[in-house]
């Protein structure tokens, strides 16, 4: 029981530290409509890629996506700046399945 | 013996170029039909520099000579080419001034050419019969390597000067200066100060951006005398019913020219500006606007702001600021041209996320807008045309 209570943390803080203050400071809602304008062009419900939203993923997702550099169209995206990745993060994870107030793209 | 053959070899040669030469010392007169409609070199340089509107057409092998030099702003069309590729080369309107030359008084391939395009139909066709090298005597040799403009495209007529354009961006000429080129590849990497990103690419889709005064100066504009984009852009908006619509042929080259680079993408210094020139006292949040001030304007002077509320239609039904206009985020992007810059606009929704993200767009798509603001407030109506403004926790 212990055991898992330690590594839970650990995992916790291991997922923050790798956070970093680029991705933690993001601006939400800029981040709100660089979503619209450079990812939901692919991922929509008419889209060719899957229908996103913040929902979608819980947050540990999220973070995992985004730290761990495991997003697959990457290649295909149009030129993003660093901050505005983060805004962009900033809106998708603070939005996620399991935050305060999650958020679902129409 | 080898001496007396080497002479021999020489008189003979000499013959032979006599041979050659004699007919054309003879008559002067060329062993092939001429097109009787010569010009000279000065006439030609009118239709290069643009003077005089035309096409200027090179007759000879692309490969072997035009890649070479030509005449600038010269299209290629060999006449050993001419049947298979004319239609697609030439303007479509048969009125167009046609300039054939090639490789000088001995060479036939431009009045072979003009004669097939007279077969075409066309109207107004002339011969630079001295041809490119007469034309590098005056002028000098002309660019090298491929064509620019493989299909000459037809010109907007109302056309503009830098100078022109400047006083749109200084503000000085009410207007909307309006980039054709790509986003990504050429617009994000600089532009004219204030410029619309509208690629021509996407221009039905986009063409919600335009102003929504019919009579408003549109100015478009592109990479140069070589692109059609911002020609193509204005007969487009033309069409759509704009009555004062221009080109600034001359685009972005000129302007650096003239007045330096102009803004690359990123908004900073147009940012930087919004925050000195707003009028209204922000909240804490960037971009949003103090609640007090807004439900002071709402009661006191409501036409002061053109309150946008960005919530769903049946959201909007269901109770709404009587002074408020209904534009969901999602058409917002097709009608940012309808907000107007003599007032400040104001995004409200019910939390203060969707009227954020407004904000944000119009940050980054109307940025010439300095006066705009959000609500972060949680907004709730009844049904008796009350609200409730409950500030962010």
């Amino acid at each position: 029981m212990i055991k898992t209570v330690f590594a839970m943390a650990l995992a916790a803080l291991l997922l923050l530290a790798s956070l970093g203050p680029a991705l933690s400071e993001g601006n939400w809602r800029k981040g709100k409509y660089l979503y619209r304008k450079n990812c939901r062009t692919c991922h929509s419900a008419k889209g060719p890629a899957k229908d996103l939203s913040p929902s979608t993923y819980k947050q540990a997702k999220w973070a995992e996506l985004f730290n761990q550099n495991k997003i697959p169209c990457k290649p295909k995206w149009p030129k993003i700046t660093d901050k505005d990745l983060a805004d962009i993060y900033a809106y998708l994870h603070g939005h996620a399945a399991d935050s305060p107030s999650p958020a679902k793209c129409k | 013996m080898n001496y007396l053959n080497k002479g021999a070899r020489l008189v003979l040669a000499a013959l032979l170029v006599l041979a050659l030469a004699l007919p054309v010392m003879a008559g002067e007169a060329p062993a092939f039909k001429q097109y009787p409609n010569l010009v000279d070199a000065a006439e030609v340089k009118l239709v290069a520099d643009g003077k005089v509107k035309g096409v200027i057409i090179d007759a000879r092998p692309y490969k072997l000579k035009y890649l070479k030099g030509h005449i600038p702003g010269s299209i290629s069309l060999p006449t050993s080419q001419f049947d298979k590729v004319a239609a697609s080369k030439l303007p479509k309107d048969k009125d167009t001034l046609l300039v054939f030359y090639c490789g000088g008084l001995k060479c036939a391939l431009s009045h072979k050419g003009a004669f097939k395009a007279h077969a075409m139909g066309y109207k107004r066709i002339q011969v630079y019969a001295k041809g490119y090298p007469d034309w590098k005597k005056h002028y000098g040799a002309g660019p090298s390597g491929p064509e620019r403009a493989a299909t000459p495209f037809k010109q907007f007529p109302v056309q503009v000067d830098a100078a022109a354009v400047k006083d749109v961006v200084t503000g000085k000429t009410v207007g909307l200066v309006i980039d054709s080129r790509p986003y990504m590849k050429k617009y994000a990497k600089g532009h004219i100060p204030g410029a619309l990103s509208l690629p021509t690419s996407a221009f039905n889709k986009m063409k919600g951006l335009l102003p929504a005064d019919k009579n408003a100066l549109v100015i478009f504009y592109c990479g140069g005398l070589h692109c059609a984009l911002s020609h193509k852009a204005a007969f487009k908006a033309r069409a759509l019913g704009y009555a004062n619509v221009k080109v600034y042929p001359a685009g972005y080259p000129d302007w650096k020219k003239v007045y330096g680079a102009g803004a690359a993408a990123a908004m900073a210094p147009a940012k930087a500006k919004t925050a000195a020139k707003r009028s209204l006292k922000a909240g804490k949040e960037e971009g949003s606007l103090d609640l007090v001030v807004f439900e002071e304007i709402i009661k006191t002077k409501p036409e002061a702001i053109y309150l946008v509320d960005v919530r769903d239609p049946h959201e909007y039904k269901a109770g709404h600021f009587k002074s408020s206009v209904n534009i969901p985020t999602d058409d917002l992007e097709k009608k940012l041209a309808s907000l107007p810059s003599d007032k400040p606009v104001v995004f409200t929704c019910s939390t203060g996320a969707r009227s954020g993200e407004a904000y944000y767009m119009l940050q980054d798509q109307r940025p010439e807008l300095k006066e705009v603001y959000y609500l972060d407030a949680e907004i709730t109506f009844d049904d008796k045309g009350g609200y409730k403004i409950t500030p962010p926790k």
